[in-house]
C-alpha cells in the first residue's frame, strides 16, 4: 500500500506542486498591486488606472483559484485513467496488491494534494487579506458579537471546518470521477458517454444517501433555528451543520471507494 | 545468455495453469470458444494465431485481467484473478511503462512490488543490451522498450510466464536473445508465448503448439507428436495453416 501511495505520489506531484507555486506567487503579485506601494507609482491616486490593475488581477487571481480546484481533480483523474485503464493498467493491474488498495491509495493521494491545495488558498486568502483593514473589520465584528452575545466563537475554528469540508468535498468529487471512469470502461464504444451517465447517476444517488443521513442528524429544522433569531443557536447549528456535512461526505467517498473497487475487480475491460 | 536446462519429463509436472472450456463474449460476440489448454511446469507452450484479437483476449484470461464468459482458468489450483497476481509474469502486446520514468525506475518498482524479483539477474541482463538504468524509456526504440520489458517479467521467479506477442516488434537481431530468455523461464515455471510469427528458435524451445483460428482451438499438440503425426515441423505446418499470414 505504501508502495502504490509512493507512485501515485510520483506520478502526480510536479504538476500539482506547480501550480500551487504559480498560485502562491500570483496571489504575492497581487498582493503588492493592493499595497500602497503599487499605488504610490501613480502620481495622482485619482487616476483610475492603477484601480483598474488592481481588480483586474484580483479577478484573475480568483479565477485561478477556482480553475485550480478543478485543476487538481483533472490531474488525478487523468492520472487514474492513465495507471489503471490505459496500457499501464496491464501492470498495475498485475501487482500482488487488491484492487481495493489500488484504488485507495489513489483517493488517499487525492486527499493529500487536496488538503495541500486547501491549506494553500487559506494561505493565498492570508496573504491577500493580511493588514488590510478589511480584514481587521472582519476580525471586529466577529469579536463585537462574541462580547455583545456573551458567547465564544472561534473564528479558526469557523476556518477549520470550511477547510475540513472543502478537503472532504474534493476528494469526495476525486473519487466520483474514479468510479465514473470505471463504470465507463465497462462499456467499449460508449465509454466517454457512459463514463457521463455514470458521473450524474452516481452524484444523485450519493445527494440522496446524504439528504437521508442528514435528516437522520436532525439536521431538517432549519427554519425554526433562523426564526428563532437567536444568534448563539444559529451559529452553533451552522457550524454543525459543516461538520455534519464533513461526515456525510466522509460516508459517501467511502461508498465510491468500495464501488471503484468492486466493478475493478470483476469488471474491468482491458480489451 | 544462459542456455536453458536440458528438460526432464514435463508430464510429471505440476500442472500451472488450466483452462476448462473457456469461452469469451465481447458485445454479444464470441471472441473465443470452447478452449481447454494445460501447462505444466518447466513447459513451454506456443499458441499460434493470426488474429490479434484472439490472443491478446486469451493472453489477458489466463493471467486473470478479464473474466472468462463461460469456462474455468487455474493457476495452480487457484481460480486466475487478482489473488493469483503473484504466480503470474506477464508480458502485453503493448508497452505498459510510462514513457517518462528511467530503465532504473521500473527495475525499483518490480523490486518493491515483487518479492520474487530478482534485481541483480535483471540489472545485468539490461547491462547487456547496452542500455544505462538512467535511460528513460521515451530515449529507447520500441524495440528495446521491449526487450526491457521482456527483462522485467523473465526476472521474476513466477510460477507462470506469459508473453503476448514478444516478437512484434523487437529487432530481428535482438529476437534470438529474446527467445532464449523466455525458454530461461521454464526453470521456475510454465511460460506461455502468444505468437502471430513462426521462428527455427522458438519452435526448439517449444514444447507443445497450440493453433488457433477464429477464436477456437484448432490444434494442440506437443512438438514430437506434430512431427510424427504431420510429418512437418511447427514452422511448415503454421505456414499450412495460415498460409502467409
Amino acid at each position: 500500500m505504501l508502495n502504490l501511495i509512493y507512485y501515485d505520489i510520483k506520478a502526480t506531484y510536479k504538476r500539482i506542486i506547480a501550480m500551487i507555486v504559480i498560485l502562491v506567487i500570483f496571489a504575492c503579485g497581487v498582493r503588492f498591486l493592493w499595497g500602497d506601494t503599487f499605488m504610490s507609482f501613480f502620481g495622482n491616486t485619482d487616476f483610475y488606472i492603477g484601480d483598474v490593475i488592481k481588480y483586474l488581477f484580483a479577478g484573475l487571481l480568483i479565477a485561478f483559484c477556482g480553475i485550480s480546484l478543478l485543476m487538481i481533480i483533472f490531474v488525478q483523474s487523468k492520472w487514474y485513467d492513465a495507471n489503471i485503464l490505459s496500457p499501464q493498467g496491464q501492470l498495475t493491474n498485475m501487482l500482488p496488491v487488491s484492487s481495493f488498495e489500488i484504488v485507495l491509495s489513489k483517493i488517499f493521494v487525492a486527499f493529500l494534494w487536496n488538503t495541500l491545495l486547501t491549506v494553500s488558498l487559506v494561505g493565498v486568502c492570508s496573504v491577500f487579506l493580511a493588514g488590510t483593514k478589511l480584514f481587521s473589520d472582519m476580525l471586529q465584528i466577529v469579536s463585537d458579537i462574541s462580547i455583545q452575545n456573551n458567547i465564544h466563537i472561534s473564528f479558526s475554528k469557523i476556518v477549520i471546518s470550511i477547510c475540513v469540508y472543502v478537503v472532504l468535498t474534493l476528494t469526495d468529487l476525486s473519487a466520483l470521477c474514479y468510479l465514473s471512469q470505471t463504470f465507463g470502461q465497462m462499456f467499449n464504444t460508449f465509454r466517454n458517454l457512459m463514463l457521463f451517465v455514470g458521473f450524474i447517476m452516481f452524484f444523485a444517488i450519493a445527494l440522496l444517501i446524504q439528504l437521508n443521513i442528514l435528516m437522520l442528524l436532525g439536521i431538517n429544522n432549519v427554519g425554526a433555528i433562523f426564526e428563532s433569531r437567536n444568534l448563539t443557536d444559529i451559529i452553533n447549528y451552522v457550524i454543525s451543520t459543516v461538520n455534519k456535512l464533513s461526515v456525510t461526505t466522509g460516508v459517501v467517498t467511502v461508498i465510491y471507494w468500495i464501488s471503484t473497487s468492486l466493478i475493478l475487480k470483476n469488471h474491468l475491460n482491458m480489451l | 545468455m544462459a542456455q536453458p536446462l536440458k528438460k526432464k519429463d514435463i508430464s510429471l509436472n505440476k500442472v500451472v495453469l488450466k483452462c476448462t472450456k473457456v469461452e469469451k463474449k465481447v458485445g454479444g460476440k464470441k471472441v473465443l470458444k470452447d478452449c481447454s489448454l494445460t501447462v505444466r511446469s518447466g513447459e513451454l507452450v506456443t499458441i499460434f494465431s493470426p488474429s490479434s484479437n484472439d490472443r491478446n483476449t486469451l493472453a489477458k484470461l489466463m493471467c486473470g485481467l478479464i473474466p472468462p464468459t463461460y469456462g474455468t482458468i487455474s493457476i495452480r489450483g487457484k481460480r486466475a484473478g487478482n489473488r493469483t497476481n503473484k504466480l503470474v509474469s506477464y508480458m502485453p502486446e503493448v508497452p505498459f511503462v510510462r514513457y517518462e520514468d528511467t530503465v532504473g525506475d521500473m527495475l525499483t518498482l518490480y523490486e518493491r512490488f515483487f518479492a520474487d524479483f530478482k534485481y541483480k539477474r535483471a540489472f545485468r541482463l539490461i547491462k547487456e543490451l547496452k542500455i544505462s538504468t538512467k535511460t528513460k524509456f521515451s530515449e529507447l526504440s520500441d524495440s528495446y522498450v521491449q526487450m526491457v520489458e521482456a527483462v522485467l517479467v523473465a526476472s521474476r521467479k513466477a510460477s507462470l510466464y506469459i508473453f503476448d506477442d514478444p516478437f512484434a516488434i523487437v529487432d530481428k537481431k535482438l529476437r534470438e536473445g529474446l527467445i532464449r530468455l523466455i525458454a530461461a523461464c521454464t526453470r521456475h515455471g510454465g511460460v506461455v508465448v502468444l505468437s502471430s510469427v513462426p521462428s527455427k528458435i522458438l519452435e526448439t524451445a517449444t514444447d507443445r503448439a497450440v493453433f488457433m483460428s477464429r477464436g477456437e482451438v484448432l490444434i494442440s499438440l506437443e512438438k514430437e507428436k506434430i512431427e510424427r503425426q504431420y510429418g512437418k515441423s511447427i514452422t511448415s505446418l503454421y505456414r499450412e495453416l495460415y498460409g502467409n499470414a
